[in-house]
C-alpha cells in the first residue's frame, strides 16, 4: 500500500521532467510480521532517481547501495520501484522496470513495480494514476486498479494536487540531481514538510 | 497574479538576459521560458529591437512543450507576419503541428521544406524527432543513421543516436556514438564519463578495465565529476575481484593494482563528502 509521501513525490518527479522517462524506488518500514497478509507492506516514503537515460548500469549501482545504506539506517526496506516512460502513451514496464524490481524483489519478497500513466496524469488528480504490478511465478502481473492501494486517497490526493499547483517539482531532488551536486538532498526534506504542512 | 519582474525584482534587461542563457545553453526549462518571455513579449517588446524575433522563436516552443497553443500561436503569425518566406519559420509550424500530434501534416510540411531545400537538416531532424515521438525507434535509428552518413559532423545526432541505442540496450553501438564525439571533442569529460558508463553497462573485464580508464580519464578532465569519481570507484572494485584464468594472465594484476586505488579513491571521497563539492 502507499502512503502519500510515495505517491506525491512520484508524481512530481514525473510533473518535473515531463519530457523524460523517470524512476525511482518505494521504501517500506521493515515490521516483522508473522501472519502479515500480502497487500500489508506500506509504502511509506519514495526516492527519486534518475531522469532521462536510464538503462545506464553504473550510477544505478551506486544509488541502490547508498539507499540501501540510508534504508539500514532508518529501519526501512527497498520494498518497490516505479517508473514513467518518456512517451505518453506509453505505460508498459520495459526491461529496465522488470530487471530492477527483480533485483529489488530478491532482498523483498513482496516487491511492488509501479508503472505510471502518463496519459491520466492531470494536475488534479482525481484518479490514481499508477499500474501496480506483482511478482507471481517470475512474471509480474498488473493488479487491478483501485484505491484499495492508498493509505488514505482523499488526503493522497488533495496533498498532491496542492504540490503540483504549486509547482514543488521544481525543488524535487533526485539522484541525478544529487550526483550534479552533492549538497542536493535526495531525501527531500523539505518537500516532506511542505506534505506534513498540508495534512 | 504578480509579474516575474515583481515577484523577483529584475529588470527587463535581466529577463533578456536570462532568456539568452537558457537559449545559449539549450536548457529546456520551458515552464520558467514561457513565465519571463511572455512578460518580456507582452510588456517590453519595444525595447528588444532585433532580438525579438529569436525570442519569440523561443518562447513559441517552449509554449508548445507547456500545451500553450494561444501563446505558440501568436509566436508563430509575429514570425510569419515578419519572415513571410522562411524555412525556419516553416519547421516552427511543423513543430506545432507535431505538438498537436498531427504527425502527418507535419511530416508534409517538412517534406516541401526538403523538397526546396534538400539539405536543410533542421527539417530532416524534425522527420526522426516524430518517429521517436511515436515509438518507431528501430526506424529513427535507421533514419539517423543515413543522416549521419552526410552529416557526419552533427554532434547533437550523434548524441541522440546514442541515446536511441541505449534505449534499445545497443550498447556496443552506443558506444560507437560517443567514440566519434569523443574524437571531436577530447576535452569534454560528460561524453568520455558517459562513454565509460555504457562500457561499465555492457559489462565483461575487458569493457570494465575500459570503463575505468574513461572514468579516470573524466575526473581528470574535471576533478568535480562525481559520477566520473563514483563510477571509477566502481569499476576499480569491480575489475579488483577478477580472478586468475589462463584466457586473462593480466587480471590479477589489474586486480592488485586497483585494490590499492580503491583505498585513494576512498580517501578522495570523504574528502569531498567533507566539503560538500559540487560538480
Amino acid at each position: 500500500r502507499t502512503y502519500f509521501f510515495s505517491y506525491c513525490k512520484m508524481l512530481l518527479h514525473a510533473a518535473k521532467y515531463p519530457h523524460c522517462a523517470v524512476n525511482g524506488l518505494l521504501v517500506a518500514e521493515k515490521h516483522k510480521k508473522k501472519d502479515s497478509p500480502r497487500d500489508s507492506v506500506l509504502c511509506v516514503d519514495c526516492v527519486p532517481l534518475f531522469h532521462g537515460a536510464l538503462a545506464l548500469a553504473p550510477m544505478l549501482e551506486v544509488a541502490l547501495t547508498l539507499i540501501d545504506a540510508w534504508c539500514k539506517e532508518n529501519k526501512y526496506v527497498i520494498a518497490g520501484y516505479y517508473q514513467a516512460n518518456e512517451r505518453i502513451k506509453e505505460a508498459r514496464p520495459n526491461q529496465v522496470a522488470e530487471k530492477v524490481a527483480a533485483r529489488i524483489s530478491e532482498n523483498f519478497s513482496e516487491a511492488a513495480m509501479i508503472m505510471l500513466d502518463n496519459s491520466r496524469f492531470t494536475m488534479d488528480c482525481f484518479v490514481p494514476v499508477l499500474f501496480i504490478y506483482d511478482h507471481h511465478d517470475n512474471k509480474w502481473k498488473c493488479r487491478e486498479p483501485s484505491t484499495d492501494c492508498f493509505e488514505d486517497w482523499i488526503e493522497a490526493q488533495k496533498i498532491t494536487a496542492a504540490l503540483l499547483e504549486s509547482k514543488s517539482y521544481e525543488s524535487l531532488v533526485d539522484f541525478d540531481n544529487h550526483l550534479d551536486d552533492l549538497r542536493n538532498d535526495w531525501t527531500n526534506p523539505e518537500i516532506n514538510k511542505s506534505v506534513l504542512h498540508l495534512c | 497574479m504578480s509579474s516575474i519582474s515583481e515577484l523577483y525584482d529584475v529588470s527587463w534587461e535581466e529577463m533578456r538576459d536570462k532568456l539568452r542563457k537558457w537559449r545559449e545553453e539549450n536548457y529546456r526549462n520551458s515552464e520558467q521560458i514561457v513565465d519571463v518571455g511572455e512578460e518580456l513579449i507582452n510588456e517590453h517588446a519595444s525595447k528588444l529591437g532585433d532580438d525579438i524575433w529569436i525570442i519569440y522563436e523561443q518562447v513559441m516552443i517552449a509554449a508548445l512543450d507547456c500545451s500553450r497553443d494561444d501563446l505558440a500561436w501568436s509566436c508563430l503569425q509575429e514570425l510569419k507576419r515578419q519572415f513571410p518566406d522562411s524555412h525556419r519559420v516553416k519547421r516552427l509550424a511543423g513543430m506545432r503541428l507535431e505538438a498537436l500530434e498531427r504527425y502527418e501534416d507535419a511530416n508534409k510540411l517538412y517534406d516541401s521544406i526538403l523538397q526546396d531545400d534538400p539539405t536543410n537538416t533542421a527539417a530532416r531532424k524534425r522527420k526522426i524527432s516524430i518517429l521517436r515521438a511515436q515509438g518507431k525507434s528501430s526506424e529513427a535509428i535507421r533514419e539517423l543513421n543515413e543522416y549521419l552518413e552526410q552529416f557526419v559532423g552533427d554532434q547533437e545526432a550523434w548524441h541522440e543516436l546514442s541515446e536511441l541505442y541505449i534505449n534499445e540496450h545497443d550498447y556496443a553501438k552506443a558506444a560507437f556514438c560517443l567514440e566519434e564525439l569523443m574524437m571531436t571533442n577530447p576535452h569534454n569529460h560528460l561524453y568520455c564519463e558517459q562513454y565509460a558508463e555504457v562500457k561499465y553497462t555492457q559489462g565483461g573485464l575487458e569493457n570494465l578495465e575500459l570503463a575505468r580508464k574513461y572514468f579516470a580519464q573524466a575526473l581528470k578532465l574535471n576533478n568535480r565529476n562525481m559520477r566520473a569519481l563514483f563510477g571509477l570507484y566502481m569499476g576499480l572494485f569491480a575489475t579488483s575481484h577478477q580472478p586468475y584464468t589462463p584466457q586473462n594472465p593480466e587480471a590479477q594484476g589489474f586486480a592488485a593494482r586497483n585494490r590499492d586505488e580503491v583505498d585513494c579513491v576512498q580517501l578522495k571521497f570523504q574528502h569531498i563528502h567533507g566539503e560538500g563539492l559540487s560538480c
